[in-house]
């Protein structure tokens, strides 16, 4: 057996070891039009201010490729897959058959359409290699504007701020972290950014980059002119769904498929941000280029590819974990429902001067939404209450207590291995809890 | 749309009004007793069950698996007998320093060195009759006297064994004590001695503490309970029913509001005095306000409320209790607060800072940071009173945001010995009648303090109570119960309806509800006072009336204290939450069991409020048994 | 593989435990070491809760530094002593579904790693018994050698 997976990241890689771990016999190709070995793109920011070198961005060690034993084809770009014949054909006429083939393409950061884009000083924030270019332009760049406050555009800011460049974020909708974070906890988050000297302007968008060769202002709005040496545009990325639809396979933004990540071709399956597939909680499709949902596809395509057929039972669209400065913030869900929604249930928790916030969204007797800012611990077990669709019902005045934790649900819940003795029957009875504790202490 | 402000106490709360200021408290940012109680969880067990003794370095020491005694070599049972007496120590000496203190205003009273007089001049001379005084002397004569003698005898010696107690005590119940050899000496000196067998390596006996624990409570009682209030009655009067609002939603935005809290009434009188003047009055309005009010909070609330009849123009209600003080003073509506000793949470000054409320002191042993303190004394009463009104006052003018609830409640106060002798026609027989008869099944005192533990803030005394007259047993309220009871609408005449058939006949025929507050918890000495007299009417031993007391949310010391005292006077006794004894079971099997061989009354612990009134009914049907009613 | 097995009905609360962990951590967390074992409460009773070292660990899927992993000898999760440094990034707080991940952002730590780390129950690998086994006075915690399961978390 062949298997060849397209694209070295998260996705991809993932699905190669898992492949691995289970069939010691057949090939493995990792194919990628980047030359780096598998980095984690999350990282580069921290490359770019220095906190990182080059060589510590890897999620694999560099002995992976040989361990696993998968062949990494770095630095080559598949331009056409044939279906019928079963193989990729790469850009200088090299062929690849495959028995089982792996889209893990990811995704192409966008551009707005506007003039300047061909002046020097403008930067995508997506690959490694943008943050070499960006790394060799900085020396003398004073100020940069940075289109969009998603993370990469908020990442960026940070990485240049600690640089000691002046930046100013530009973003279009009412609140920075739009996809991510509600009005709230976007709004403590920007505090937090600004504390470290970020502008920030919201509701705009980048009109024209301005300049004779080089960038030396961008007009936003109507008439505001920023001056600055720099633009990097973070305005979000597009699934990478060219390939495929080429191909013949299904796809609308993102390549679609089922609950197994197969595409309309039963020998291609897709994972990562080149995808489209059901949101577990909206039930709408939707793409969503994260990091965990790509690992996680990654090892379940792998598997089914195998041929153990291993259901993912869904993608959660929002999921994010950020810490720029001060403040520790986690989403995950539909975070966006607002006390105005009459299907939803809010419950939330503010403390303006710790600047704690807390908000869980609630849908009959499911968790489906979580926002935690300023204390985030514990996130991940309001995580799996969404994921796995425990009932909640018995707890909604307990939610946000301090104590409640995933000791008050039973282990299967939790898929993991139990790591308690069956409770005694003690526990259900208060009255007796106390002698019956000291009789298991061994007291009495 | 259901946006909850997340509540983590919030299901928790039993009273409609204090979760309104809860919510308000937390919306102001203020963290609450709940939100402190719910960051203590999980409390540690060994704490819990007594097994943990903090006395000395070489400890602190745990009884565990793998360690069965202490580095002294003190086990299990030694370590709980000795952590609770200190507990029961700690109360009996606060009781008797609040006695100390009504015995030396008595005295000032003689000495013509106070601002106080003889109300009550027949109680006088009867207690002085008692102690052997001579009937022809002046009042001022025998209130010099009576206050020396009580004050001596909180001051003797624990080998003089009391003369209160020999004079006072039922003969019957004299008797077991003295057979059992716990007739106690000056309560101060007990508790000395109490200290003393404490300390590490000096008792290896934990039935010889739990005894001294019964000296104590014996102590605990006459020195203490039984002084405060016969002594404070002759000062102040005695209660007389009257009905009055309480709860949160009495306040009035648009006086002058002072708030008496703590457990010494004698200052407040003179606060009322003062605040219903002409004089004052007048400054009040010239500040803006309409008047002056001063309400009460805990059991100097329920002592004021108790004889509010004299004062009906200027005391317009008791408030709260324990749990409730700081979410009184989240209505902002509080001008200022003078309180003694006892029961004032630390956190207090945070939200009168927060809502603009003026704290004073008035005891000397009260030490709070950034409260001024005005210490009582008794030549000095209206001159304290005076300030404490002018500082009202002031503070009216300064005040922020004012939020109070609502709701009104009414409930009906006043009764003690005296006045259910009174309401009865002058003596007890009535009463025993309705027992004999069936109409009331017995008597359950509900006392003592609300706590935030399980069956949180009022919800078991609730629920009990309830039960309980349901079942035709007159339930008695003193203490933070009472509060508990006024705020749950059982204690107003109209409230009878909640009662069995038979109980709510006696009552509505009566115009009391079934459930009767006789004030405060140091009026658990009243109490015992009116068990005895029963007793003694039907020449029997306390341990034979159809008679049954509960702590249903017992707090603190002076609870552990009564709690003693109640099982040395033969009553049987609920405690809950469960006294950290459960390490122990030598201290629990004597407890809840060997002690009813010595003294008629055990202690029993229960959660669940149906199952508790179960087992209240149970000891009472067997007494009936005994005593040969059906 | 080693796992931290729990005898709740013996927990005093007494939090011995969690102590322990802390002075134990004190080499890696420097000034202000974390607890990676917790007491946490049902309804006031005490519940020690602790980390599974699972299978198929969603942390280590979450990390995107590379840096959690679970060792295929011993089963221990840790993101520690590996090449892939952790940058404090909290997606494997955001995936553990036992909550057992804390965190470290003092200054201490920021200086020692250049990010704040997160900080979760490595099985002491400097001890024969993992500290809070040795501290517990109610011998609740016990090291059990159990057969991991075929499990998968989504």
């Amino acid at each position: 057996m062949r298997y060849v997976i397209i694209g070295n990241s998260a996705a991809g890689v993932n699905a190669g070891e898992e492949i691995r771990r289970k069939d010691k016999e057949s090939e493995i190709i990792i194919i990628s039009n980047e030359k780096d070995i598998a980095y984690s793109r999350c990282l580069i920011s921290r490359f770019l201010d220095g906190r990182l070198p080059e060589t510590q961005l890897y999620f694999k060690t560099k002995k992976f490729y040989r361990d696993f034993n998968i062949k990494p084809i770095l630095g080559k770009r598949v331009t056409a897959i044939d279906t019928s014949g079963q193989s990729v054909n790469l850009y200088n006429g090299e062929r690849f058959s495959y028995d089982k083939l792996l889209l893990a393409i990811g995704s192409t950061p966008a551009r707005p359409k506007i003039c300047g884009l061909d002046l020097e000083g403008a930067f995508n924030f997506y690959s490694l290699e943008d943050a070499r270019k960006i790394n060799n332009y900085i020396k003398n760049v004073k100020k940069a504007v940075i289109a969009g406050a998603g993370f990469a555009g908020l990442e960026a800011a940070y990485a240049l701020r600690k640089l000691g460049v002046g930046v100013t974020v530009v973003e279009r909708c009412p609140q920075i972290l739009p996809n991510q974070f509600d009005y709230i906890s976007s709004e403590l988050i920007r505090e937090d950014l600004e504390g470290l000297g970020v502008e920030v302007i919201l509701n705009e968008s980048l009109t024209s980059i301005n300049g004779c060769g080089t960038i030396e202002s961008v007009t936003i709005g109507e008439d505001t002119d920023i001056s600055c040496s720099m633009v990097i545009f973070a305005t979000g990325v597009k699934p990478n769904a060219q390939l495929a639809s080429e191909a013949g396979l299904n796809k609308d933004r993102g390549i679609l498929v089922d609950e197994f990540l197969k595409t309309s071709n039963p020998n291609i399956y897709a994972a990562g941000d080149c995808i489209e597939i059901e949101d577990m909680n909206t039930g709408k499709r939707q793409v969503s280029a994260t990091w965990f949902n790509a690992v996680l596809q990654g090892k379940f395509s792998g598997l089914n590819m195998l041929g153990i057929a291993k259901r993912y039972s869904g993608l959660v669209g929002i999921q994010n974990a950020v810490q720029f400065h001060r403040l520790g913030a986690i989403s995950f869900g539909m975070t966006q429902v607002t006390d105005d929604d009459l299907n939803y249930e809010v419950i939330s928790y503010y403390q303006k001067d710790g600047k704690i916030y807390k908000k869980l969204v609630v849908k009959n007797d499911y968790l489906c939404g979580m926002i935690f800012v300023g204390d985030i611990l514990k996130a991940g077990f309001y995580a799996a209450l969404i994921r796995n669709k425990i009932n909640i019902s018995d707890f909604k005045s307990k939610l946000l207590d301090p104590d409640f934790s995933h000791a008050y649900f039973k282990n299967e819940n939790f898929d993991q291995v139990s790591s308690y003795a069956p409770v005694p029957s003690c526990w259900q009875d208060p009255q007796h809890w106390l002698t019956e504790r000291s009789m298991c202490m061994g007291i009495r | 749309m259901n946006c909850m402000s997340c509540q983590p106490a919030e299901q928790k709360v039993v009273d409609d009004l204090t979760r309104y200021m809860y919510k308000q408290a937390r919306q102001d940012g203020m963290e609450t007793i709940y939100e402190r109680f719910s960051k203590q969880q999980p409390q540690c067990a060994f704490g819990t069950l007594g097994i943990c003794c903090t006395l000395c370095t070489d400890g602190p020491c745990q009884i565990t698996r793998k360690a069965s005694r202490g580095v002294c070599g003190a086990d299990a049972d030694l370590i709980v007998a000795r952590n609770l007496t200190l507990k029961c120590a700690q109360g009996t000496v606060a009781n008797v320093y609040h006695a100390r203190n009504v015995a030396k205003t008595l005295k000032a009273v003689g000495e013509k060195k106070s601002d106080y007089d003889i109300k009550d001049e027949e109680k006088l001379r009867r207690m002085a009759g008692q102690f052997g005084f001579d009937g022809k002397l002046s009042k001022e004569q025998l209130a010099l006297k009576l206050g020396d003698f009580f004050i001596q005898q909180i001051n003797s010696n624990d080998y003089e064994p009391l003369k209160l107690v020999e004079v006072l005590a039922l003969p019957k119940r004299l008797d077991v004590w003295r057979k059992l050899d716990i007739v106690p000496g000056g309560p101060n000196s007990e508790a000395a001695t109490a200290l003393s067998k404490c300390m590490t390596n000096v008792n290896n006996d934990p039935v010889d503490l739990l005894l001294h624990c019964l000296r104590l409570g014996i102590a605990n009682e006459y020195a203490g309970l039984y002084g405060i209030t016969s002594l404070q009655e002759i000062l102040m009067g005695t209660a007389s029913p009257n009905i009055g609002e309480v709860n949160i939603g009495t306040f009035d935005q648009s006086t002058v509001n002072i708030l008496a809290h703590g457990h010494q009434p004698l200052l407040a009188i003179k606060v009322l005095e003062i605040a219903g003047s002409k004089e004052y009055i007048e400054k009040a309005k010239k500040a803006g306000a309409k008047g002056i009010k001063v309400y009460g909070s805990l059991c100097e609330g329920q002592q004021i409320f108790n004889i509010a009849k004299d004062y009906k123009n200027v005391f317009s209600g008791q408030i709260g209790n324990w749990i409730q003080q700081e979410f009184i003073l989240a209505t902002g509506a509080v001008d200022v607060m003078f309180f003694d000793y006892n029961c004032v949470m630390p956190t207090m000054v945070d939200f009168a800072k927060k809502y603009h409320t003026k704290m004073i002191s008035t005891d000397k042993v009260i030490r709070q940071r950034d409260v001024e303190r005005m210490e009582f004394e008794p030549d000095r009463a209206r001159e304290i009173a005076r300030a404490i009104v002018d500082k009202a006052i002031e503070y009216y003018t300064k005040r922020g945001k004012v939020n109070i609830p609502d709701t009104k409640t009414q409930a009906m106060a006043g009764f003690t010995t005296e006045s259910v002798v009174s309401a009865l026609g002058g003596s007890v027989q009535p009463l025993i009648d309705a027992i004999v008869n069936g109409s009331i099944k017995g008597v359950a005192a509900v006392v003592g303090c609300t706590t935030v533990r399980e069956f949180q803030s009022g919800r078991h005394i609730k629920a009990l109570s309830e039960e309980l007259i349901k079942r035709n047993i007159l339930v008695i309220g003193a203490g933070c119960c009472s509060s508990a009871m006024q705020n749950a609408n059982l204690m107003h005449p109209d409230s009878a309806k909640k009662a069995g058939s038979k109980l709510a006949g006696v009552c509505s025929a009566l115009g009391v509800p079934p459930c009767l507050s006789y004030g405060s918890c140091t009026d658990i000495g009243k109490i015992i006072e009116t068990v005895a007299a029963i007793a003694k009417t039907l020449n029997v031993d306390i341990p034979m009336l159809p008679v049954v007391a509960s702590a249903p949310e017992y707090m603190e010391q002076k609870a552990v204290a009564d709690a003693f005292t109640a099982v040395a006077m033969g009553v049987t006794l609920h405690l809950s939450p469960a006294p950290p004894v459960l390490g122990s079971k030598l201290v629990t099997e004597v407890l809840t069991d060997a002690v009813e061989g010595l003294t008629g009354a055990k202690v029993f612990v229960e959660l669940d409020p149906v199952k508790t009134a179960d087992k209240m009914e149970e000891v009472i049907n067997k007494k009936r048994e005994g005593l040969g009613l059906k | 593989m080693k796992k931290l097995y729990m005898r709740i009905e013996r927990c005093a609360g007494c939090k011995r435990c969690e102590l322990a962990c802390v002075e134990e951590h004190k080499k890696i967390d420097g000034l202000n070491p974390k607890t990676r074992i917790f007491v946490e409460s049902i309804n006031d009773r005490p519940v020690p809760v602790v980390c599974r070292h699972c299978r198929d660990a969603l942390c280590v899927s979450a990390c995107m530094a590379g840096c959690m992993q679970k060792d295929e000898n011993t089963g221990i999760v840790t993101n520690q002593g590996h090449e892939q440094k952790c940058v404090g990034c909290w997606m494997c707080i955001m995936a553990c579904p036992f909550g057992v991940i804390s965190l470290s952002d003092d200054e201490a730590t920021i200086n020692s790693y250049a990010f704040a780390q997160a900080v979760k129950c490595d099985f002491c690998p400097d001890q024969d018994t993992p500290a809070c086994v040795s501290a517990c006075p109610n011998e609740v915690i016990e090291v059990k050698d159990i057969k991991e399961e075929a499990l998968c978390g989504m």
